[in-house]
């Protein structure tokens, strides 16, 4: 897309905004701090101002309504929101995904799984409206009712084939969860597995249908990232060429059939594949992380921190809609160490560990 | 009617002089404005530098005003005493007026660019303010030479 001065106003606001994000020196302040509750202090002196007043134990609050401030803001001020939202859209997939394993889990095992049970309020869809259309969706998977819930649900198909229409194509994808739930023998991975790759599908849409080169990348990236780290703990817990299958992510540059095809060879000839791909360091790399610390989270941090410096990328073009892409990414990324922080502190975890634990997190 | 059409190739000449380097340094300032608006909104401090940077894609206008103004003075278009001007010396004004024309409307959509990125200077290093302003005044040289060549085209044309 190259520069759009549509953005103009967006993006002066996110370069003032940036400024105000938590930099390394007062991560180090509150890794170091004595316990939670001089944690939410430091963390109060942010913009994450309610920490003071809700207490560490309700950090999860305190990060989530920072973070959605800072969607409902950019999306109130981009000349584009469905393209500058479009990673929000995680969250409204991820709604679903929980919502529709809490009520198959009633429907189907009788549990009484809790509703708002791992729903978050960083989607941009109504909660009340993605659990109307749960409902439509379960009630559809089952035997007697799907030809009328499919009928219910074709009838509005043209309008999800626009981009724009998100919740048209978050119902979609749960559409196809359900299906795949029903056969694959009511395994609710399958939910998980088929809404992660509609929302790929979902963003490389988005990114077509602006000819957004940077988004398409980033995309592009993701999924291949995503497919290394799926591969490294299909691997481990010895999962099979045919469920990988199942579970590798579209949309990426490495060619699938190619990695599956490689997939069941030893360790060193399946990660030598990757020698012929751009991927090459980062693999590389994670793998030596991983033989020096021994744990698979040394892997996956070297992994993410490759994909959040292909994010912050996006902040060196001057204008257009990818500083705002790698303003809103490098807040997500800021809430995910903010969490950890949490999670440590109120472990009563050494700073030591701590900070190994988010080592490798950031660009 | 050959002095008829030589007067409007001479007003042809003053309208491009001062319309297109005038859209150029429009939407300059009004990129680095919408730029700068959205930083102030959330620092109003750094208001007089951003101020400093949305004036200078205007520049390219007052060129081509400038150069407007030399071909009406050189036409007799202010003061009443208009000149019948031939279709070449009608066609030697416009042709003057070129320069600054082209490169003043282009370059001033280019400095607003850098300008605005300046903006983004501005807001996160407001210290390095200066290297900002550099910046945009480097693409500055090629408008003033712009204006340089137009002014000297217009003083050599005999009327």
């Amino acid at each position: 897309m190259g520069f759009d001065g549509r953005f103009a106003y967006v993006v002066g606001r996110v370069r003032a905004l940036e400024n105000r994000m938590i930099d390394q020196a007062r991560f180090n302040r509150m890794i170091d701090a004595e316990g939670p509750e001089e944690l939410a202090r430091i963390l109060s002196e942010t913009e994450y101002s309610l920490a003071r007043d809700l207490g560490p134990e309700r950090y999860e609050d305190v990060i989530d309504g920072e973070l959605a401030r800072v969607h409902a803001l950019i999306e109130s001020i981009s000349p584009d929101p469905v393209l500058t939202g479009v990673f929000r859209a995680r969250h409204d997939f991820h709604n679903m995904k929980a919502l529709l394993k809490a009520k198959l889990a009633r429907r189907d095992a009788g549990h009484a799984v809790e509703e708002g049970s791992g729903v978050t309020s960083l989607g941009g869809l109504d909660l009340a409206r993605l659990g109307a259309a749960a409902d439509m969706l379960v009630a559809a998977g089952d035997e007697a009712q799907m030809s009328l819930g499919a009928e219910a649900l074709d009838a509005d198909r043209a309008a999800w084939q626009r981009p724009e229409d998100l919740e048209g194509a978050v119902a979609r994808a749960g559409r196809r969860a359900v299906e795949a739930y029903e056969a694959h023998g009511h395994d609710p991975q399958y939910i998980d597995l088929v809404l992660d790759r509609e929302s790929f599908d979902y963003f490389y849409q988005v990114a077509r249908s602006r000819r957004a080169d940077f988004l398409m990348g980033l995309v592009r990236t993701m999924a291949d990232l995503t497919n290394i780290l799926i591969c490294m703990r299909l691997r481990l817990i010895g999962k099979s060429a045919d469920f990988a299958r199942d579970v590798l992510l579209p949309r990426g540059s490495v060619d699938r059939d190619a990695l599956l095809a490689v997939y069941g060879e030893p360790d060193d000839a399946f990660w030598s594949f990757f020698k012929h791909t751009s991927y090459d360091r980062p693999v590389d790399q994670a793998l030596r992380a991983r033989r020096d610390s021994g744990s698979l989270s040394a892997f996956e941090n070297v992994i993410q921190a490759h994909l959040a410096r292909a994010a912050a990328e996006g902040g060196m073009i001057d204008m257009g809609y990818e500083p705002v892409l790698a303003y809103l990414m490098a807040r997500e990324d800021e809430a995910d160490r903010l969490r950890r922080i949490f999670v440590g502190k109120l472990n009563r975890l050494p700073a030591e560990i701590v900070r190994e634990r988010l080592c490798g997190t950031h660009a | 009617m050959e002095g008829f059409l030589g007067t409007i190739l001479g007003f042809l000449g003053v309208a491009l002089a001062i319309i297109t380097p005038g859209i150029g340094s429009s939407i300059g300032v009004g990129l680095v404005g919408r730029s700068g608006a959205g930083v102030v909104t959330e620092d109003p401090d750094k208001f007089g530098s951003i101020l400093l940077l949305e004036a200078i894609p205007g520049t390219q206008g007052i060129y081509g005003f400038l150069t407007g103004l030399m071909i009406m003075i050189k036409i007799g278009a202010l003061g009443g005493g208009l000149r019948a001007l031939t279709v070449g010396q009608g066609a030697q004004l416009m042709m003057s007026a070129m320069p600054i024309a082209l490169v003043g409307w282009i370059s001033a959509i280019a400095q607003g660019r850098v300008a605005a990125a300046g903006v983004g200077i501005v807001a996160k290093r407001p210290e390095e303010m200066g290297k900002a302003v550099i910046l945009a005044a480097m693409v500055e040289t090629y408008a003033v030479l712009a204006l340089l060549a137009s002014l000297l085209l217009v003083f050599s044309v005999n009327v």
